[in-house]
């Protein structure tokens, strides 16, 4: 069955959202009333500092996190639907593996359960996204670096091609050929269609790569406004996350 | 769809080698307790089939690992239903379990009937009983561990002391078994009834062999409900949802 997600570009749609995690006495505000839009076929970067709600805001969009008030929909769906039929590309912030798995094994196991017709090919797409030596992919993911494990996490995310990418600071522990990868993977998923929605620090890799830019500050988001709608503003984003601080 | 790049033996090889370092040392523990049976004779024997027979299932079945170490978002980000997933899991684990124990307790069975000991069960009618708790303490580490946000494994072999402590409070003094509160904990408890009947019912009915493995099954499918419940849980409102 042909994934028609992977060929129409994907949307994401995010009104007055309040997220919390806990129960009773327990719970904890995260997010309050956010409200953004990631537009399909295009670059989306969050930036704010630690604790913003960024991570939250990144699981309610996959669907890992029921929100209290408001909506998020992707392609018009619930999230949790989309994934379930389509998949979600995802790169947590610290990727974590299962142990006795080698990387050759992982990436066929996850072109298995990607929603694909030819698993053989979406495995060695995979493969060469990774970049690896022949030896690299028949080690133990546990004996392979920190920069190595994060490559086979975005090459596991992007098995399949999938229309959503989640990117949780992706560039964190990258030496600079992993990093070129990164962009050259991150701009080749929106040639494709795809919408990317990445939450950085790196400002810099934010003005390079993305289309669109919010800020998200105390769980309040508001699109950066070196943006302006308008594309790119030169090196205004700093400015803009320091203005959101005061 | 082209066919499956990881088949199931490759799966079941993945899991094997995942929980490796637990299995060695359950391992190590139960040939410590079979040289000590040598001796001993069948009692200490019956400790030795018991540390795989509920060790195992306990280590292969934990989805403990992936849902607190947040390895799940690797799974579930593909198009895949969490439960089913999970279920599928922990098939593979409970199989991979049943069949571990049966060739652990050939081996104890031989050894036994090699040294002479004085068997209360017949050795066939002592594998299916070993496969039987297997499955149930199988089930019952699934839904632990799937609902526990930590000490789901310690959760399941408490339970397990506990069935056990009490049958032998009944042993010493049969009138426990009058008190108010001794039915419930006989249907809450693992199903030791049951299975002791299994294992001693030359005679029984068919009726009430099968309702003897009835009850086994029930048990075993309310915890496999109640794992599914906890994994459905903890990928939309979950306490715990933070580390996945």
């Amino acid at each position: 069955m042909p994934d028609t997600a992977t060929r129409t570009a994907v949307s994401v749609v995010v009104k007055e959202l309040v997220a919390s995690y806990g129960t009773g006495f327990r719970r904890l505000p995260v997010l309050s009333r956010v409200t953004m839009s990631a537009e399909p076929g295009r670059i989306a970067a969050i930036v704010g500092p630690n604790g913003a709600g960024k991570t939250t805001l990144f699981r309610v969009v996959l669907g890992l996190l029921r929100p209290d008030q408001g909506t998020c929909l992707v392609a018009g769906m619930r999230p949790t639907d989309f994934r379930r039929r389509h998949g979600i590309g995802y790169l947590p912030e610290h990727s974590e593996f299962p142990g006795g798995w080698t990387v050759r094994g992982l990436l066929a196991r996850g072109a298995d359960l990607s929603a694909v017709e030819d698993r053989a090919d979406a495995y060695a797409t995979a493969i060469s996204r990774t970049g690896f030596a022949a030896e690299t992919l028949a080690k133990p993911i546990n004996r392979c670096s920190k920069g190595l494990q994060r490559m086979l996490g975005l090459a596991y995310a992007l098995t399949g091609d999938p229309a959503l990418v989640v990117l949780d600071e992706p560039f964190s522990g990258l030496d600079v050929h992993a990093r070129t990868a990164l962009r050259r993977e991150m701009l080749a998923a929106r040639e494709r269609g795809a919408t990317v929605l990445f939450a950085s620090h790196e400002l810099l890799e934010v003005e390079r790569l993305a289309d669109d830019a919010f800020i998200l500050r105390d769980g309040i988001v508001r699109p950066a406004s070196a943006w302006n709608g308008e594309g790119r503003a030169g090196l205004g984003l700093e400015a803009d996350v320091i203005a959101a601080d005061r | 769809m082209t066919k499956r790049l990881m088949p199931l033996h490759g799966r079941l090889g993945v899991l094997l080698r995942s929980r490796r370092r637990p299995l060695f040392i359950l391992a190590l523990f139960a040939l410590a307790t079979l040289a000590l049976a040598w001796r001993s004779g069948d009692f200490i024997a019956t400790i030795a089939r018991l540390v795989v027979v509920v060790g195992v299932p306990v280590t292969l079945t934990s989805l403990g690992d992936d849902l607190r170490r947040g390895v799940a978002p690797l799974w579930v980000q593909k198009p895949v239903d969490p439960a089913r997933f999970y279920l599928a899991r922990f098939v593979e684990g409970a199989v991979s379990s049943v069949v571990l124990s049966v060739l652990w307790l050939c081996v104890v069975n031989a050894m036994a009937l090699w040294s002479g000991w004085a068997l209360p069960t017949p050795p066939a009618r002592m594998l299916v009983i070993g496969m039987l708790l297997s499955f149930v303490i199988a089930s019952v580490g699934f839904g632990f561990s799937a609902t526990l946000a930590r000490g789901g494994r310690m959760a399941t072999v408490a339970l397990f002391g506990i069935t056990i402590a009490l049958e032998f409070m009944v042993l010493l003094d049969p009138s426990t078994a009058n008190r108010p509160w001794f039915p419930v904990a006989r249907a809450v408890l693992l199903p030791w009834v049951p299975l002791v009947e299994l294992s001693v019912g030359g005679g029984m009915e068919p009726g009430s062999l099968l309702l003897a493995l009835a009850w086994i099954l029930g048990y075993a499918a309310v915890w496999i409900g109640i794992g599914t419940l906890g994994i459905r849980r903890a990928f939309t409102v979950g306490s715990w949802a933070r580390s996945i």
